[in-house]
């Protein structure tokens, strides 16, 4: 097969030669242990298995205002973009019983304008109890300046999340066409205001997704992470792939050690993967870092269809 | 004990005016120049107060360009909002130039010559022209169909309400129209509607959506193509088929503009006050506002 000297190839080497090149000595860093926990399907109590997740990772959300941040991107009933409901209600009720002093679920769609239509298509306020009152539409929130966006520049974000003592980023499981794959990471491009930098948020393209995803991880650093990986996503992701299922749901408070054993189950390479590399100074993405709770990775591992582009993450 | 009657939508949204003349996204939240233009119309622009006024005013940055509300400092896409409401207004000074020059100066990304060559030696797109440029959200990046489409009604309103336009000024002005519409045209769908940007990326169709193929029609509505029907016929489809409340509103105010019979509004209960003022617009006398004539 002829391979293609496409912009997809060069600017992200290039991104990343310069930032490995940049980047200081790395310290020496705690563990980051991640629940790999299998789920049979969205019919099932999913709670007792987060909590076990929870509990696993030592998440403590006493007193904190917790922002749980769903992947919601486009309804189409024949396939499987978003955060499924069933996820989303259970994460509600971990974080009410952990303690947390509020919860709000918000998310700002890359495209997709009518976010509170989307929500409902998608089946969240049939799920969740009262969601109109827990939904902020980030990318219609107010905005406050943050410095420290990709070094020099500065990034509009909204107040919502910035004021959050904790942001749980709730991806769906999927490979995407432009950054690989899309877990937790990517899942903040939702945070970033559309009435600001539009529909979809060009600016973070044209800044190379790689290096957006990296630099919106150095803003937002507490979080916590619950994949939905029951049903992910294959082949031509994040929005016209193929339904994919892995029956995991896999959690933790290190987004890139998070992201690497998704990436693992998937059936990627997440050295490899471009925007994980760049962030190995923000997370572990050494698996011998990565202490396992529940599930062996090759008791859930799954070959996740790439595209052409990215047969080389092919793990193995 | 007397229950009062509900607000009228025209009543809920003249409530939710903040202290400052704006209006917020929803009630409670700052000012923002987007759901603040959508209330103007709705509410007509000729009842502007001068609080309100001033507000729209203070946004504008000496370069022209207007940013979308007050703790943002870059001026964006809204700034084709800015010049539509001077124009409605009958407003024809300084502020007006500048931002409609402001808007002639702003193009997509695509169309420099780097972006262009590249587009040519790698083959980042195919079926796609990189000459045929509209306006971007916010500087430095690509064109998109809705920012094309509220600054292409900008300039057709600059145009229409103002005959006394420079004549190199509406040269350039009619200039940039024509490479808009063009552009819309190259990047319709197969289906005949639009998708928020181009019809294919990576070379895989990508479907249409009912908001982004109203707000194309609403851009080209001096266009009078007999190819046209089918796009239309599509909108018509869509509205039929009890889309999402914004596209609803969208289609309802593109088939309106292009003389096509409408049902009524669905009732919604909404405090999402640009939707609350666009549906306003659409199903009301005022979506003339935006009718901005033959060619």
């Amino acid at each position: 097969m002829k391979t293609q000297l496409t912009r997809r190839v060069l600017l992200p080497a290039a991104a990343g030669a310069l930032a490995s090149c940049a980047r200081a000595p790395e310290p020496p860093r705690q563990p980051s242990p991640i629940a790999v926990l299998k789920a049979q399907g969205y019919a099932t109590d999913l709670l007792p298995l987060l909590r076990r997740g929870a509990q696993e990772c030592g998440l403590d959300a006493r007193g904190k205002r917790v922002l749980l941040k769903p992947n919601l991107v486009e309804f189409d009933h024949k396939t499987c973009i978003n955060t499924h409901p069933a996820v989303l209600a259970a994460t509600v009720e971990l974080f009410r019983s952990l303690g947390a002093a509020d919860v709000r679920i918000g998310e700002g769609p890359g495209h997709r304008r009518d976010t509170l239509f989307l929500a409902e298509e998608a089946g969240y306020m049939e799920a969740v109890p009262r969601f109109e009152s827990l939904f902020v539409d980030l990318n219609r929130d107010d905005v406050s300046r943050r410095p420290g966006f990709l070094h020099d520049d500065s990034i509009y974000l909204p107040n919502t999340a910035l004021q959050a003592d904790l942001i749980v980023s709730l991806p769906k499981m999927k490979t995407h066409h432009w950054a690989g794959a899309t877990l937790s990471m990517k899942n903040y491009f939702g945070l970033v205001p559309g009435a600001v930098y539009g529909w979809p948020k060009n600016p973070l393209h044209y800044a190379g997704i790689d290096r957006s995803i990296v630099g919106l991880s150095r803003i937002f650093r507490r979080n916590f992470a619950i994949v939905d990986g029951i049903i992910g996503m294959e082949g031509n992701g994040p929005i016209q792939g193929t339904p994919k299922s892995s029956n995991v749901i896999v959690m933790g408070a290190d987004l890139v050690a998070v992201d690497a054993t998704c990436c693992r189950i998937m059936g990627i390479d997440p050295t490899k993967v471009n925007y994980l590399g760049q962030a190995s100074d923000l997370g572990n993405l050494d698996e011998s870092q990565i202490p396992q709770r529940g599930e062996r990775i090759d008791a859930v591992h799954q070959r996740f269809q790439l595209i052409d582009q990215f047969s080389h993450l092919r793990l193995g | 004990m007397p229950v009062s009657a509900p607000a009228t939508p025209l009543e809920q949204l003249a409530a939710a005016r903040n202290a400052d003349g704006g209006w917020g996204y929803f009630p409670g939240r700052s000012s923002w120049l987007e759901p603040t233009y959508y209330a103007k119309l709705a509410l007509h622009p000729d009842g502007i107060s001068t609080q309100s006024w001033n507000l729209i005013r203070s946004w504008q940055l000496p370069e022209g360009g207007c940013r979308p509300n007050n703790t943002v400092k870059e001026p964006n896409w809204t700034t084709a909002l800015f010049v539509t409401l001077h124009c409605l207004r009958q407003q024809s000074g300084p502020p007006f130039h500048a931002g409609l020059n402001w808007l002639l100066e702003a193009r997509g990304a695509e169309s420099s010559l780097l972006r262009r060559a590249a587009n040519r030696l790698w083959s980042i797109e195919k079926n796609y022209r990189p000459n045929l440029y509209g306006w971007n959200w916010f500087p430095g990046t690509h064109s998109w169909i809705e920012p094309t489409v509220h600054a292409m009604v900008a300039l057709q309103l600059a145009l229409r309400l103002n005959p006394g336009l420079d004549a190199s000024l509406q040269d350039r002005l009619r200039a940039r129209l024509a490479l808009a519409q063009e552009m819309l045209l190259a990047r319709r769908c197969n289906d005949g509607g639009w998708n928020y940007g181009a019809p294919y990326s990576l070379e895989v169709e990508l479907p249409s959506y009912p908001e982004t193929t109203a707000l194309a029609l609403i851009g080209l509505q001096q266009a009078r193509l007999r190819e046209f029907d089918r796009s239309l016929d599509k909108a018509t489809a869509w509205l039929e088929s009890r889309p999402s409340p914004l596209a609803e509103a969208w289609l309802h105010l593109a088939l309106r503009i292009h003389g096509r019979p409408v049902p009524p509004l669905r009732a919604i209960s909404t405090r999402d006050n640009l939707l609350l003022a666009l549906r306003e617009l659409a199903a009301g006398p005022n979506f003339r506002l935006l009718k901005v004539g033959s060619a």
